[in-house]
């Protein structure tokens, strides 16, 4: 008779990992998780940057549905905006972002409308982050940009956990754990929509969710 | 925001010192080679993304060690869930593979029935007994590592042993003396 730690010492006793293909590999998967962080850290800024500009134009007298938003290429975004009011505001934000708010002197017409608003063009400055109905809340967890309504967590011991949000019609699947539709944590549905979390802390985030 | 030669040397240092300890925890959590080694590659790049924090902290081993466990129960879920296509062999069709060859000089009908057996197990009960009985952590420490109450690690660690006792012939009742 031998006790559990015995046997499963007796069990992995000779097994040993390729130590070099470990490392290396680990490097390259590593370097590729940072990669991705930084890049949700930088569309995080791009969207700071956007709404900055947005609230300096309102501020200064405009207002977000006269104006005319037109990014340009890289990470700068153009406002094409004949305000009434009587000075350009000419903001740079590139210490901060390397963003750019560029405020153009008054069109001819001084007629203001969102006709005009184009989508972000490719390769500019990434997809659009969608909006999300609700905030995580949980002390150390960081959220990536929304994109087809999932967005990815990551949490202070690198944990992950992935969060989508649904509509109501879907809801009583998911509650009920139909067989391919079971989350770690299913919410409540709020305003059409219900959230599922799957992942490392879903119980906590789930608690933490504030909804807009 | 790239790390130097020398973080990468050192981590490597690092790797060399523990991997053999994390992928034997890894095996014992998988039951499986091929599971365990992407286990615990999984669990170095999320260290190595974090080296300067972690190399910094007071007890970088135990680090990766949460992060393992964390890891592969996330992992489990993930694939349960459906939202993470499962890339690997299912596990019980491993286990009745050819995944149990013999590498070592224990009995290998012993490996076998563990490794079996421990698989038959949730995989919150198997980080249990992983955590209590190979890495030697305390309850309360395992609570910790799991995020379970005290409690919930006791009846698990319970429940898992009579669960095993019949399957591991070589079993001591207490499971461990």
């Amino acid at each position: 008779m031998n006790d559990l730690p015995t046997l499963m010492r007796a069990r992995v006793e000779s097994e040993h990992p390729d130590l070099f293909a470990l490392t290396t590999g680990s490097i390259r998967r590593g370097r590729r998780i940072r990669h991705v962080r930084y890049a949700g850290a930088a569309l995080a800024s791009a969207a700071v940057v956007a709404g900055v500009a947005l609230g300096a134009i309102t501020l200064a007298g405009g207002h977000p549905s006269a104006t005319e938003v037109q990014p340009a290429a890289g990470q700068s975004l153009d406002i094409s905006s004949p305000a009434p009011r009587p000075s350009p505001i000419p903001l740079d934000l590139s210490p901060v972002t390397g963003g750019k708010l560029v405020v153009p002197p008054k069109a001819a017409s001084g007629v203001h409308s969102l006709e005009n608003l184009t989508p972000m063009a490719p390769g500019t400055v990434g997809p659009r982050p969608e909006r999300k109905p609700f905030r995580v809340t949980l002390k150390g967890w960081t959220c990536g940009p929304a994109a087809d309504e999932k967005f990815d967590c990551i949490g202070p011991t690198d944990d992950g956990a992935h969060v989508v949000w649904r509509p109501a019609s879907d809801h009583a699947d998911w509650a009920n754990g139909s067989p391919d539709k079971q989350a770690d944590w299913v919410s409540g549905v709020h305003d059409g929509v219900f959230v599922t979390i799957d992942g490392a802390a879903a119980q906590e985030l789930g608690a933490s969710l504030v909804w807009k | 925001v790239g790390t130097t030669p020398s973080d990468q040397d050192e981590f490597a240092r690092f790797v060399h010192a523990t991997g053999i300890q994390l992928y034997r925890t890894a095996l014992l959590l998988t039951g499986d080679h091929h599971l365990a080694e992407d286990l615990t590659q999984t669990t170095y790049a999320k260290v190595f993304a974090s080296w300067r924090r972690v190399h910094r902290a007071q007890n970088p081993v135990g680090y990766a060690r949460t992060i393992l466990l964390n890891t592969f129960l996330s992992h489990r879920r993930l694939r349960r869930s459906g939202e993470q296509p499962g890339r690997a062999a299912d596990l019980t069709e491993t286990l009745a593979g050819s995944t149990y060859e013999a590498t070592s000089d224990a009995d290998p009908s012993t490996r076998v029935d563990l490794l079996a057996a421990l698989a038959r197990l949730s995989p919150t009960d198997r980080a249990v007994l992983v955590a209590r009985y190979w890495e030697d952590r305390s309850i309360t420490e395992t609570a910790g590592d799991l995020g379970l109450s005290e409690a919930a690690v006791r009846t698990r660690s319970k429940r898992a042993l009579e669960r095993l006792r019949p399957l591991v012939l070589d079993l001591s009742p207490e499971g461990i003396m």
